[in-house]
C-alpha cells in the first residue's frame, strides 16, 4: 500500500500540468454544481418560511360572543389544510390598531363603539400549495357558522404559489444538468489525463504487473483529485458567497440577510464526495476501455 | 552473405561465449521443450506477418532468430508473452497454453519472461533505477531485495552511475543498456532479447552480448531476433531460424543454409 501511494505521489508530481487541470475542472464543477445547491438550499428555506406564513382571516359576525369560540373552531379544524387557528378578539385588534397608528402620529380617540369584528386567525398547513386549494379551502371556510368573511391576500397568494413550484422543479432540472455537466466534464478530463499514462501503463503490464497493481495508484491519485478538487471547489464558492453576501447592503435585500445561509454540513460532506467520485469515476471508466 | 558465413564459421569455432562442447546428443535429446509453436500465423488486416510456423524451443536453449527486415521476428517474440494474440495455431509456453490464458494469468506469464524490447519501452518520466525496480515491484519483492537486485544489475550493464537519470536524456544505447537491466533482473526463465545490442558500440555490444550469456550459462532460455549478423558470431547459437517474409525459411531455400549446414533452421550453431 505504501508503495501504491509513494508511485500515486510520484505521478502527480512529474505531471504536475496535467495534475493540476484535472484538480481545477472538478473544483469548477464543484463551485457551479455547489453554487446551485446553495442557491436552491436558501430559496427552498425561505420559500419554506413563507409557505408556513400563509395566514387566512375569518372575520365572524356580531352574533358571535366568546362563548362560540369552541364550537368555531372546532369546525373550522374539520376542514382539511388548517395547521393552527388563533383567536384575535375585536378589543384586541383595536389596541393593536391604535398602537399602529400612534405610531404613524394619528390617535384614535373618539370611535365611540368598537367597529372592528372578531376574528380568527388561520394558518394553513403548507400542504395546500396550489391557489386552486387555498381558494376551495376559503369557499368551505366561508360558509361555516358565525364566519361572515374569509379573506387572504388574493394577489400575493396567486402569485406566490405557482412561483414557488415552478422554482422548485426549475430548480431541480438545471441542477440536475449542472450536475450532469460537471460530471461528464471531470470524468473526461480525468480520462485524458490518463492518455498521458498510457504508456507507464502499458509498460507496467508488459513487465508483468496484476491489473491491481497498475491500477492501485491511479485510482488513489484520481481520489485525491477529486477530493482536492471538490474541497478547493468548495473554498472558493464559500468565499464567493460571502463577497456577495457582504456586497449587498442591506436596505436593498428582499429577506434578512443573516437568513441567507452557506450550505449545511451534509451539503457540503456530498459535495466533496461528489468530487471524489468524480476523480474515481474518471479512472474507472479509463482503465476499462483501454 | 557469404562474408557473413566466413565470419559465422570463424567465429564460432573461437568462440568462448557458448560451450556445447561435451554435451551428448542424447542430453540434448531429454530435454524438456519450453517454448512451442503449431502451425501459427499471425494477421495484421489482410497481410501475414507471421505464416504457418511450427518450432519448439527447449530449456536452457540459445535460439537466433534472423531475417531482413519486416520479416517478423519482433512478431514472433511478442507472440510469446502475448503482447499481441496469434490469429491461428498454438502457442505452449513454459507449459502454458497461451490461447486458454485468463487475463488473470497472463502476468504471472510475463514474470517468467524478460524482454528486451526493440523499442525499450522505458516509461520516460520514471528514473533509471525505477524503470528496473519496477518488475520486481510488481512481483511483489521486498524492497531490500529490490534494492540489491536492481543494483547489481546496474553495476553488470554499466549504467549505476545514470539510475536517477531519466531515460530520454540517455543516448539510445544507453536506453538499451537499461532496457537489458530490466529484462535480466527477475531471473526470468526466458529472456527475449529483439535486436539487444542495436543501439550499442562494438565494445558495449560484446559487454551485453558477454552479460546474456551467462544468464545462458544459469540455464535461461534465450531467444535474440536480429538481423545483425556479427551478433550471431559473438552469440553462438543452439538453433538458428531465418524468417523471410512471415515464413520459416526451409534449409534448402535459404542462400546461408544452402552453402553451409551450420546456417540452416534448426540446426546445431557449434562446432566443437
Ligand atoms: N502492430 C502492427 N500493426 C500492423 N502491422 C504490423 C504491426 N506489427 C508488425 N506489423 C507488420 O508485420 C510485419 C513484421 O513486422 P516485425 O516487426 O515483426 O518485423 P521485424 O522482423 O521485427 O523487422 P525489424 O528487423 O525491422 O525489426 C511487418 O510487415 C510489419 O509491417
Ligand atoms: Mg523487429
Amino acid at each position: 500500500m505504501r508503495s501504491y501511494v509513494k508511485r500515486a505521489l510520484e505521478n502527480m508530481a512529474a505531471n504536475v500540468f496535467l495534475t493540476a487541470t484535472t484538480l481545477f475542472t472538478i473544483a469548477l464543477s464543484v463551485l457551479i454544481a455547489g453554487a446551485f445547491f446553495l442557491f436552491f438550499e436558501n430559496a427552498a428555506r425561505l420559500a419554506g418560511d413563507w409557505n408556513r406564513g400563509i395566514r387566512v382571516m375569518a372575520y365572524l359576525d356580531e352574533r358571535f360572543t366568546p362563548r362560540d369560540l369552541a364550537g368555531v373552531t372546532r369546525d373550522l379544524r374539520s376542514i382539511e389544510g388548517v395547521k393552527d387557528i388563533r383567536f384575535v378578539s375585536k378589543e384586541t385588534a383595536l389596541e393593536q390598531l391604535q398602537k399602529d397608528l400612534e405610531s404613524s402620529g394619528v390617535t384614535l380617540s373618539d370611535l365611540g363603539e368598537n367597529p372592528l369584528p372578531h376574528t380568527l386567525e388561520i394558518l394553513l398547513s403548507p400542504s395546500l400549495d396550489t391557489l386552486d386549494a387555498v381558494e376551495a379551502f376559503v369557499e368551505s371556510a366561508g360558509q361555516r357558522a358565525h364566519v361572515k368573511e374569509v379573506v387572504y391576500g388574493h394577489g400575493w397568494v396567486a402569485a406566490f404559489l405557482p412561483m414557488v413550484n415552478t422554482l422548485k422543479t426549475g430548480a431541480l432540472v438545471l441542477g440536475g444538468l449542472f450536475v450532469i455537466t460537471a460530471l461528464f466534464v471531470s470524468a473526461n478530463t480525468v480520462r485524458l489525463a490518463f492518455y498521458a499514462k498510457q504508456e507507464e501503463i502499458e509498460i507496467m503490464r508488459l513487465v508483468g504487473a496484476t491489473e491491481a497493481f497498475v491500477n492501485t495508484p491511479f485510482y488513489l491519485e484520481g481520489i485525491f483529485q477529486g477530493f482536492c478538487g471538490g474541497s478547493v471547489g468548495l473554498v472558493i464558492l464559500f468565499f464567493l458567497f460571502q463577497g456577495i453576501r457582504g456586497a449587498i447592503p442591506p436596505e436593498a435585500s428582499l429577506v434578512p440577510l443573516m437568513d441567507i445561509q452557506f450550505l449545511s454540513f451534509p451539503m457540503m460532506a456530498l459535495i466533496v464526495g461528489a468530487g471524489i467520485f468524480l476523480g474515481w469515476l474518471g479512472c474507472f471508466i479509463s482503465l476499462k476501455s483501454n | 552473405m557469404a562474408a557473413l558465413l566466413d565470419n559465422t564459421c570463424h567465429i564460432s569455432v573461437n568462440s568462448t561465449y557458448v560451450n556445447v562442447e561435451g554435451r551428448t546428443e542424447k542430453f540434448m535429446e531429454r530435454k524438456r521443450s519450453i517454448i512451442q509453436l503449431f502451425d501459427v500465423s499471425k494477421q495484421y488486416g489482410a497481410g501475414y506477418a507471421l505464416k504457418n510456423i511450427t518450432l519448439s524451443v527447449k530449456v536452457g536453449d540459445l535460439v537466433f532468430i534472423t531475417g531482413a527486415s519486416g520479416a517478423g521476428k519482433s512478431t514472433l517474440l511478442n507472440l510469446l508473452y502475448l503482447a499481441t494474440p496469434v490469429t491461428r495455431g498454438q502457442i505452449i509456453v513454459g507449459g502454458m497454453n497461451l490461447a486458454r490464458l485468463s487475463p488473470e494469468k497472463i502476468p504471472y506469464l510475463r514474470r517468467r519472461i524478460g524482454v528486451i524490447f526493440q523499442d525499450f519501452k522505458l516509461i520516460s518520466h520514471r528514473s533509471v533505477f525505477d524503470n528496473i525496480s519496477l518488475v520486481l515491484e510488481a512481483a511483489g519483492q521486498p524492497p531490500a531485495v529490490i534494492k540489491k537486485k536492481v543494483e547489481e544489475v546496474l553495476e553488470r550493464t554499466g549504467m549505476t552511475e545514470y539510475m536517477n537519470a531519466l531515460p530520454p536524456s540517455l543516448s539510445g544505447g544507453q536506453q538499451q543498456k537499461v532496457a537489458v537491466a530490466r529484462a535480466v533482473v527477475g531471473d526470468p526463465d526466458i529472456i527475449l532479447a529483439d535486436e539487444p545490442t542495436g543501439s550499442l558500440d562494438a565494445c558495449s555490444a560484446e559487454v551485453i552480448t558477454r552479460y546474456l550469456m551467462e544468464y545462458k550459462e544459469k540455464g535461461t532460455t534465450i531467444l535474440i531476433a536480429s538481423h545483425n549478423t556479427a551478433l550471431i558470431n559473438s552469440t553462438g547459437f543452439d538453433v538458428l531460424y531465418t524468417l523471410e517474409a512471415g515464413q520459416l525459411a526451409q534449409p534448402g531455400e535459404n542462400i546461408c543454409a544452402a552453402m553451409n549446414p551450420i546456417m540452416g533452421n534448426e540446426t546445431r550453431g557449434r562446432v566443437s
